[in-house]
């Protein structure tokens, strides 16, 4: 995010478009140039180095680019820099009151330029120090000095930049509007993002996806740009989606529209998301193990895609599918009385769609019957058995797993040895092989692993060896 | 039953109501009830208390608050004051600078003795009123600004951080007090007065009028001007008795050369173009005409010169300089437009400076200097001019201004802090010959009556 007067933007027709820029030609010269000289300039101060820097803005401005854009740049440079205050030979507050205060007591004010240098001359021969060192001191302010350059390719910096002028234009956004494509993992986290920075939405269906309209609370009453910042942050959280457009209203002397879709996604940077438990609970867990095991057929999948309910989002905790039929599935366990409600809210509205909820027997109360949706009481915890007959009915008979089935080996490159890492690890390992982290788990019993779990910390959870005849 | 319920700066309304109570919500499809800003809080109890319908209420949730009710002892005009508030508890108070304003909102706090929020423009004002809350109600108040963020029965905030934090601070207190309220207006801050939920809401200005004429909105956010005094009626008992003094000072010969050549630049486009200057709108189509047109950008940076020239004709410092050894003995503030001008009287005159670029110890320990003495000048921007206490100062020097009547009111207010046998002055000094001479008169109109 920047300073709002290095947003580059155009306005056309009740448009506004910011200046995105490919990562190649003149742009990228001028990211390698700012961070080259960042690189060769340890121990010079910042107001030095944002005077050389800025040396670049002529450069840009005569290859035909808005000189903004240098700027905005070398902003984003120095601020992924480290700087350390300098060792001053003064304490420049102190020096500078000890000479307004000798002025003071010889003169009132230094009037001509004898009292002047006699001041200066007396506190010089007190703190020890030379005239020009005091000159320098009340020149001036301390300054700090760069220790640690940036660290980032120019790449990255020219997409840093386009994402920070989308976000400084969000700033001053009254509304933003989101349809993505995207798995329940990267929804939710999108979703929390949403509550954690105090918003609200909408929700409808759109497309094959999800549309949300977000805004705040008082939005509502006020046009208001006060959620602007917050709207901007969610930007990189939409931009993890599969497919996902923005669309976002613009407060000024008049409201401009904004827009922006994946087909420009290779502009900006893509954040790594740290990998998540993959199970909020034991029982969901242990019920993923048993359905995977009694329908090989079938795939089981945790957290699918959105689905829509009323307004709001419902993101289910299992789909089971088998051809083109897909059944949803939602364990509501123990939560929060408030949770439960809106829970049941949220299921009641929610059409179109196969569901079946399984509902702990001690929570079966009426309000869970009168659901529009296939219920499922269990006792204690869930078990694949418990849907099994249901899903049966609802999907048509497993296709036995052809046990020729090729081996998901050769999709996997070479991995090292996993046994004793911890999930986290292991995780990791194979995101950097091409493996989704969602299909983590599924991945790693094909290849005769087991998890060991001591708590649902996935960096506590260890992975083991399970069978020799599963590679 | 009916429910009032807080959601970061508005009020849930569960449960159907009477139209006269659902007229201040609107309904919300995203939580499914009705929703208000806080700030009708105060009405919606009202009419439901009119109505006599029964509800429950969770829209404050103050902090604990250990204070007694209690009357401080206040001059007359500071009493009417507090009682021509009391009688609606919200509403602004218009004193002159030096008036004692703080102490009519710290009489107000003392008598209600319920937790409050007071919000104040700058940090050295929030040290102040940090002062005057332990002084005279006997206990360390909150902070809220400048990286702090602790809440009291009393607590105090700048604006920004109050803008920012509305939604954690607006069920926290039942009364507001806005210090130098002429700033609530503008379209971010009135947010603080419309996200919250505070009942009661005093303000204080020497000067409510706005050019913008937002000052319209207050009556709205905090209530009409309950009180008002002006500079005039109370000099000479209650405010320092003072002379405003006009020094010209000349051009050299070159820079009356250029400042004639810079201004026919801009007129001949002026002329050229059919165009007139005569509100702050034409000028801001000038600036927005200079994005395009190579004419107009040279006419207004001409204009910019001009004005430069005028503001710093280089006699002015000798000006200055003479008035310095005039006032050898007293206690001088010198207030100028650029913080680089700032910056070179400082280190000419060896004077201390402070410019909102003075690092925070600096400016405490140069602010203590003055009041103890160590130091009998100061010079600054902007940053001393709104409320700071800079006691027993008693010689102003404007060497450079705008033609704003507040800034000039509150600069003025800044040395008329009375004392016994004392006569504030304050020097303008204004280049000849130039646009100056009427600016200088526009703001000067502030001390005839009107505002």
């Amino acid at each position: 995010m920047l300073p709002s007067n290095l947003l580059v933007a155009r306005v056309r027709g009740g448009r506004i478009e910011p200046l995105l820029l490919e990562p190649e030609g003149i742009p990228l010269a001028i990211a390698a140039e700012i961070l080259d000289r960042l690189r060769e300039s340890v121990g010079k101060s910042r107001r030095e180095l944002e005077r050389e820097l800025s040396e670049l803005e002529e450069l840009a401005l005569e290859a035909g680019l808005d000189m903004r854009v240098a700027r905005a740049m070398a902003t984003l440079a120095l601020r992924a820099s480290a700087f350390e205050p300098v060792k001053a030979p003064l304490d420049p507050v102190r020096a500078r009151l000890e000479v307004f205060e000798e002025a003071c007591r010889s003169f009132g004010v230094a009037l001509s330029e004898e009292e002047r240098r006699a001041v200066l001359e007396r506190v010089a021969a007190r703190l020890g120090c030379r005239v020009e060192d005091l000159e320098a001191v009340l020149g001036g302010y301390q300054d700090e000095v760069l220790t640690k350059p940036a660290d980032m390719s120019a790449e990255d910096l020219v997409k840093e930049y386009n994402l920070s002028e989308v976000q400084t234009l969000l700033f001053k956004a009254v509304k933003l509007d989101v349809r993505f494509v995207a798995d329940g993992a990267t929804t939710k986290r999108l979703l929390r993002a949403v509550k954690a920075l105090g918003l609200l939405y909408l929700a409808e269906r759109a497309g094959g996806g999800v549309k949300l309209t977000i805004d705040g609370p008082a939005s509502l009453l006020r046009q208001t740009r006060r959620y602007g910042t917050r709207l901007a942050k969610l930007v990189p959280h939409v931009m993890l989606a599969d497919r996902w457009a923005i669309e976002a209203d613009i407060a000024g002397k008049r409201v401009l529209k904004f827009e922006l879709t994946d087909e420009r996604s290779s502009l900006f940077p893509r954040r790594s998301v740290e990998a998540e438990p993959l199970f909020d609970s034991e029982v969901e867990r242990e019920f993923f193990k048993s359905l995977s095991r009694l329908a090989p057929g079938w795939k089981v999948e945790r957290e699918p895609e959105p689905l829509v309910a009323g307004n709001r989002v419902l993101i289910p905790d299992f789909s089971v599918s088998c051809g083109g039929r897909k059944v949803y599935i939602e364990i509501v366990g123990f939560w929060t009385k408030e949770y439960l409600e809106r829970k049941l809210e949220k299921l009641r509205e929610l059409g179109g769609v196969t569901m079946i909820v399984a509902v702990d027997e001690e929570l079966a109360c009426s309000s869970v019957k009168d659901l529009p949706h296939e219920v499922v009481v269990f006792r204690g915890r869930l078990r694949g058995a418990d849907v099994y007959p249901l899903l049966k009915k609802l999907l048509g008979e497993p296709e036995r797993a052809p046990r020729s089935e090729p081996p998901r080996e050769p999709e996997i490159p070479a991995l090292p040895d996993l046994s004793g890492k911890t999930l986290a690890e292991a995780v990791k390992e194979l995101r950097g092989a091409g493996i989704d982290p969602a299909r983590a788990l599924e991945v790693l019993e094909k290849l005769g692993y087991t998890v060991e779990w001591r708590s649902l910390d996935p960096s506590r959870a260890r992975v083991r060896r399970a069978r020799a005849e599963g590679v | 039953m009916l429910k009032l319920e807080w959601s970061a700066g508005t009020i849930l309304l569960k449960g159907e109501a009477a139209p006269l109570v659902k007229a201040y919500f609107k309904w919300d499809p995203r939580v499914r009830c009705y929703r208000a800003l806080a700030i009708q809080y105060r009405w919606v109890v009202e009419t439901l208390r009119m109505l006599g319908v029964k509800y429950e209420d969770d829209v404050l949730h103050p902090p604990p608050c250990h204070l007694a009710p209690r009357d401080l002892p206040l001059r007359d005009y500071q009493r009417e004051a507090l009682d021509a508030w009391m009688r609606e508890k919200r509403g602004v108070v218009v004193l002159p600078t030096g008036a004692g304003k703080t102490l009519v909102a710290i009489a107000a706090i003392a008598r209600l003795a319920r937790p409050t929020l007071i919000v104040v423009p700058t940090l050295e004002l929030m040290d102040q009123w940090e002062e005057n809350v332990k002084r005279y109600l006997g206990i360390a108040p909150g902070r809220y600004g400048g990286g702090e963020k602790s809440i009291g029965c009393v607590t105090i905030a700048t604006y920004d951080s109050a803008y920012i934090n509305a939604e954690q601070l607006g069920d926290k207190f039942e009364l507001l007090v806005f210090d130098e309220v002429h700033h609530l207006p503008s379209p971010g801050y009135r947010q603080i007065a419309e996200l919250c939920a505070a009942p009661w809401r005093m303000g204080l200005t020497a000067t409510p009028e706005r050019e913008d004429g937002l000052h319209e909105l207050l009556p709205y956010l905090v209530g009409p001007v309950v009180y008002r005094r002006y500079v005039r009626e109370m000099a000479g008992r209650w405010l320092a008795e003072f002379d405003v003094v006009r020094i010209y000072a000349h051009m050299s010969e070159r820079e009356r050369e250029e400042y004639a050549k810079l201004t026919e630049v801009y007129k001949g486009f002026l002329r050229k173009r059919g165009l007139s200057m005569r509100n702050p709108r034409d000028f801001e189509k000038l600036a927005a005409l200079s994005v395009r047109d190579a004419e107009a950008r040279e006419a207004l940076l001409a204009w910019y010169r001009a004005r430069r020239i005028a503001f710093h004709a280089s006699r002015k410092l000798g000006v200055l300089r003479d008035l310095l050894a005039k006032h050898r003995n007293d206690k001088v503030l010198i207030f100028a437009e650029h913080s680089d001008v700032v910056r070179a009287i400082s280190s000419r005159f060896l004077i201390p400076e402070i410019t909102y670029k003075t690092p925070e110890e600096e400016r405490r320990a140069v602010l203590a200097a003055f009041r103890e003495g160590r130091v009998r000048a100061i010079v600054t921007s902007r940053v001393l001019e709104e409320g700071v206490d800079v006691p027993d100062a008693n010689v102003a020097v404007i060497l450079s201004g705008t033609g704003s009547r507040r800034e000039f009111i509150q600069r003025l207010g800044r040395i008329l802090r009375p004392r016994e046998g004392k006569r504030a002055v304050l020097y303008e000094i204004v280049t000849s010959g130039t646009k100056e001479v009427r600016i200088s008169r526009k703001r000067r109109l502030a001390l005839e009556g009107g505002s």
